[in-house]
């Protein structure tokens, strides 16, 4: 017997059969057709498709046979995949080479072998799609051809599964950037969230400064009188019922703090009062307007739920109002108007300022990422798009309405959100 | 109960209160009134400008942050007649004016709220006891 010699570019053709990952995968009906075919074409019990690795042949597809491979130096493939062309054995018993071949002597008794070679698009042959007879035989021209043809098909359906592998890694490539894309996009709108409260932190600082002052003095006060043996039920009832009232003006705004600092991206939706959330935003930027002597009119508040992420539409009211507050800052008439229109399905809100409107050829990039008109260090031009990205989430509308003589941005929100 | 009266420190001082906050004066004008002093409040720097047209004001007490006229603007032209009348700003801590800056401009000091109000009446009295020394160095 002689075993097949090994190719002289043995080391890349190996390096290329292992890049289709296919070595030890389970049988597919792609190959399975293709050796059936082979095998009725040829009029043979035995057709194979045989990927020949450094030290066996491995069979991805087999018609006729059990085994799932055999020893490389026994294979006729190795010999087939040295050829340009098909292999031809036409009778072991009379070819030197296999006589004593155990394939040939032994189960599955191969007499007859005719392997065309698998050669792919780099030029090395991988192996073969053989077909196998137990009796001497030929093929004619026409099973020569069609038996190439199929190895074509083999070759392409193994290139078919290279170009798969190759989409999916590129694919998951993909998911792992829009996952990182999406936890950007929701640092970002975060650290716009808490661009605004600094903004407003000033503001809030003496929105609680303010009070705990008053509630300081008043126990002072209650301390002294209890000292001097002035305290008196009157006076005393007096002083902590000051310290109640103003403790309530803290409380407010820190649970407005509270709801409009957490990250709430991921929060599921929920009913909210309009009221409610209104008089949580409205600490966190009264003092600003009045420091600035900025009139804020909120217009009647409809008695209202609807379906939203609260935090979410509390950041972007708080926007509108601080870009609000920061274009008539400086006007001579300065005053602020929020309105509310309830549809059957929907609530609007529009937040109308002293301001006379915005120029065309800005209002267009309004909503654009990174745009601003505000002096460097004052905005981060973040505002209105992620504004209007949240809006969007929540299935509605955020527009600049340029019909009006003032400034007017509107939001419309579904009442409802549909599941 | 007499005998154990305190010590009025502010006695015959008058201080006016300029805060826009009533809540805020009138805390005030209880604290210093208790240890003597007259108070005259006033909503905004520009009411207070008004006090002292019509008031003799010893001290005056002032927020930074109010609307019409701010601290800062009140001070500037309070300094113009006034020029050594002690005026402390009392501001929440997280102003845009700094001590340093308010002393530039002729604040005597900066208290933040919620101020300390023995530290305050001890520093109104010494920047008082200040200022009669000065006048009386020029005619010994």
């Amino acid at each position: 017997m002689k075993s097949a010699p090994i190719p002289s570019n043995e080391m890349e053709r190996l390096q290329s059969l292992l890049t289709y990952q296919i070595l030890d995968t389970s049988p597919e009906i792609q190959y399975d057709d293709l050796t059936l075919l082979a095998s009725e074409i040829c009029n043979v019990p035995i057709a194979l498709v045989s990927l020949i690795d450094s030290e066996r042949q491995w069979f991805k597809s087999k018609q006729g046979l059990n085994a799932p491979q055999t020893p490389r130096g026994i294979s006729f493939c190795g010999h087939a995949i040295l050829q340009n062309d098909v292999f031809v054995i036409p009778d072991s018993s009379k070819d030197e080479r296999f006589v004593d071949n155990p394939l040939a002597v032994e189960a599955p008794h191969v007499r007859f072998y005719a392997g065309a070679p698998l050669v792919n698009s780099e030029g090395y042959s991988m192996g073969t799609l053989c077909v196998i007879d137990s009796q001497p035989r030929e093929l004619n021209p026409s099973q020569l051809k069609s038996l190439k043809a199929l190895a074509r098909q083999v070759v392409s359906q193994m290139e078919l599964r290279k170009s798969n592998l190759t989409l999916q890694s590129k694919l998951a490539e993909l998911q792992n950037l829009s996952i990182q894309l999406a936890n950007n996009q929701e640092l970002l709108v975060h650290a716009s969230k808490m661009t605004a409260l600094g903004e407003m932190a000033s503001g809030i600082a003496h929105e609680i400064n303010n009070p705990l002052t008053i509630i300081e003095a008043k126990a002072r006060k209650i301390l002294r009188l209890i000292r001097d043996n002035q305290f008196s039920s009157i006076q005393g009832n007096e002083s902590l019922e000051k310290i109640l009232t103003t403790s309530g003006r803290i409380a407010k705004i820190i649970r407005g703090l509270r709801t409009f600092s957490r990250n709430a991206e991921n929060d599921p939706f929920a009913l909210a009062e309009i009221k409610t959330l209104i008089e949580d935003i409205l600490p966190l930027c009264l003092e600003r307007f009045k420091l600035n002597g900025i009139k804020l009119v909120v217009g009647p508040i409809p008695e209202l739920s609807f379906e939203c992420r609260i935090t979410q539409i509390e950041q972007v009211l708080l926007n509108l109002l601080n870009n609000a507050h920061d274009a008539v800052e400086d006007l001579e008439d300065k005053w602020i108007q929020v309105d509310f229109l309830v549809t059957q399905d929907s609530l609007q809100v529009s937040v109308i300022d002293s301001g006379l409107g915005i120029l065309s050829e800005i209002a267009q990039k309004l909503m654009q990422p990174f745009f601003t008109t505000k002096e460097i260090g004052k905005g981060t031009g973040l505002g209105l798009s992620i504004s209007k990205g949240i809006i969007e989430g929540h299935h509605g509308r955020l527009w600049y309405d340029s019909s009006r003589k003032n400034t007017c941005f509107v939001i419309a929100l579904p009442i409802r959100q549909s599941k | 109960m007499e005998d154990r009266a305190p010590i009025k420190k502010l006695s015959s001082i008058s201080i006016l209160v300029v805060d826009d906050e009533e809540g805020l004066r009138e805390v005030l004008r209880e604290e210093l009134e208790y240890e003597g002093a007259k108070i005259i409040e006033a909503e905004n720097g520009k009411a207070g400008l008004e006090k002292l047209k019509t008031n003799k004001i010893d001290v005056v007490i002032s927020d930074i942050r109010m609307p019409i006229l701010d601290g800062i603007s009140f001070l500037k032209t309070l300094r113009l007649d006034c020029p050594v009348t002690p005026l402390f700003f009392l501001c929440t801590g997280y102003s845009d004016t700094s001590v340093q800056q308010a002393k530039r401009l002729g604040a005597n000091d900066l208290f933040s709220k919620p101020y300390n109000i023995n530290a305050m009446i001890t520093r109104i009295l010494s920047d008082l006891e200040k200022n009669l020394n000065k006048k009386e160095i020029p005619s010994p």
